[in-house]
């Protein structure tokens, strides 16, 4: 190939018709490899291999949150990609990261999110460098997940589910009050100049500085 | 290349461990649809959705070929991107076009069935980016003699040896003669008018070819 190396660009696929036996199948057959991710949304089947800044996103922003709630002091637990089913639905898929804060205590000790007995999360954190075919939004609300954080590449943005079981765009958080969600792009952006210990270290100290208001 | 842009390659996803049910499944749920197309090798299964680069590519190639049988005179039969496959070898494949050529006479007028009927002579591979799966495994496993292959920037023949394995060759053996060295630059010439008279340049061209052949 004429093609120099470069970073892996992300692949979609998206199938129609596909049945539910069949989702269950690839599921099985895939077991413990990471790749492809998929999504089912009543027949449509989404495969999705992540791009490397794909990758590289999940993680800091992963970072951002868990240093900003431990300095903040406010008790969490995730999980990261796994699978939910909801099988009365006919949807499935994979968020990038996903968190229990005020339901924690439920899941504590639990060592997998079992939706049958288990409360869903309550942030779900999606990055989405290509546009997704499938919509994301309509699987997170089947499972009643009450917030849920999207990082496009440019900007992060926060939807919270109402009563009517449809979201809405929010400026700022309310599972984690006061998480400049404004801010992520930019301390993405940051991290490529510079190591991950000064880079996290830089954001320690800015949201110490800040302080625990929202306009701090 | 002529094109100032890189080609935007295709989409592919693999997947490991997929038994040979799921892949038959997969292909009835896909039905009439082309998308995506679906390579199996014995447990890996490649996905790939063409760009919009790939069909253009495939399509003037398809259209070089049809040109070129038609003044040479050669028969053939074109099978699109039928699916080719052999549960025994665990291989199938679906090509971007392929033909039969020196099996032609023996396919007349038949639905072809792998099972009894030689596979395709020919089959044409359009890969911008890079296959992530074994593909000339699965030519070989299925015995098509010839594969072309095209990524954009120069078109690769490979023929199928009696050790099982694909050599390059720098001549056709079911088209002899046709211009491979020449169909990166008419595939880049194309950008620049419109597709008839491009087709009409290559007509000519291949025809002034011929003449001073036999001349």
């Amino acid at each position: 190939m004429a093609t120099a190396e470069r970073a892996a660009p992300e692949q979609r696929i998206v199938m129609h018709d596909v049945s539910w036996e069949t989702y269950q199948s690839l599921l099985a057959d895939r077991g413990e490899r990471p790749v492809p991710r998929m999504s089912y949304d009543q027949g449509s089947l989404e495969l999705m291999s992540p791009s490397d800044e794909h990758k590289n996103n999940k993680k800091l922003i992963g970072y951002l949150i868990f240093t900003w709630a431990v300095q903040q002091g406010i008790p969490f637990r995730s999980f990261g990609s796994t699978t939910f089913i909801r099988e009365e639905q006919q949807r499935g898929f994979e968020p990038d990261e996903c968190y229990y804060i005020e339901r924690e205590p439920l899941m504590r000790g639990k060592p997998g999110i079992d939706l049958d007995v288990d409360p869903p999360p309550d942030l779900m954190v999606e990055v989405d460098v290509s546009r997704t075919s499938l919509k994301k939004l309509a699987l997170c609300a089947g499972l009643a997940i009450p917030e849920v954080w999207r990082f496009d590449g440019k900007a992060l943005i926060v939807y919270e589910l109402g009563a009517d079981g449809q979201y809405s765009i929010r400026a700022d958080s309310l599972q984690l009050p006061g998480f400049p969600t404004a801010e992520v792009a930019e301390w993405i952006e940051r991290a490529k100049a510079t190591d991950e210990t000064s880079w996290a270290q830089s954001f320690l100290a800015w949201i110490r500085q800040r302080g625990t208001r929202k306009n701090g | 290349m002529a094109t100032a842009e890189r080609a935007a390659p295709e989409q592919r996803i693999v997947m490991h461990g997929i038994s040979w049910q799921t892949y038959q499944n997969l292909l009835d749920e896909r039905g009439d649809r082309k998308v995506p197309q679906m390579c199996y090798n014995q447990g890996s299964l490649e996905l790939m959705s063409p760009s919009e680069d790939h069909e253009v590519y495939r399509r003037l190639l398809g259209r070089m070929i049809d040109d070129w049988t038609v003044e040479n005179d050669i028969p053939i039969r074109s099978m699109g991107a039928t699916t080719l496959k052999r549960e025994t070898e665990q291989h199938g494949a679906e090509a971007d076009e392929c033909f039969y050529v020196k099996n032609e006479r023996l396919v007349r007028g038949r639905r072809i069935d792998l099972n009894v009927d030689p596979p395709p002579d020919l089959a044409i591979e359009i890969d911008i980016s890079s296959s992530s799966i074994a593909k000339l495994d699965v030519y070989a496993g299925l015995g098509v003699r010839e594969i072309w292959l095209f990524n954009g920037e120069a078109l690769t023949v490979y023929e199928l040896r009696s050790d099982g394995r694909y050599q390059i060759i720098g001549e056709s053996v079911n088209l002899p003669g046709f211009p491979i060295k020449d169909v990166a630059d008419w595939i880049a010439r194309a950008q620049t008018t419109d597709e008839t008279s491009w087709a009409r340049s290559f007509l000519a061209w291949i025809r002034q070819r011929d003449a001073s052949k036999d001349g």
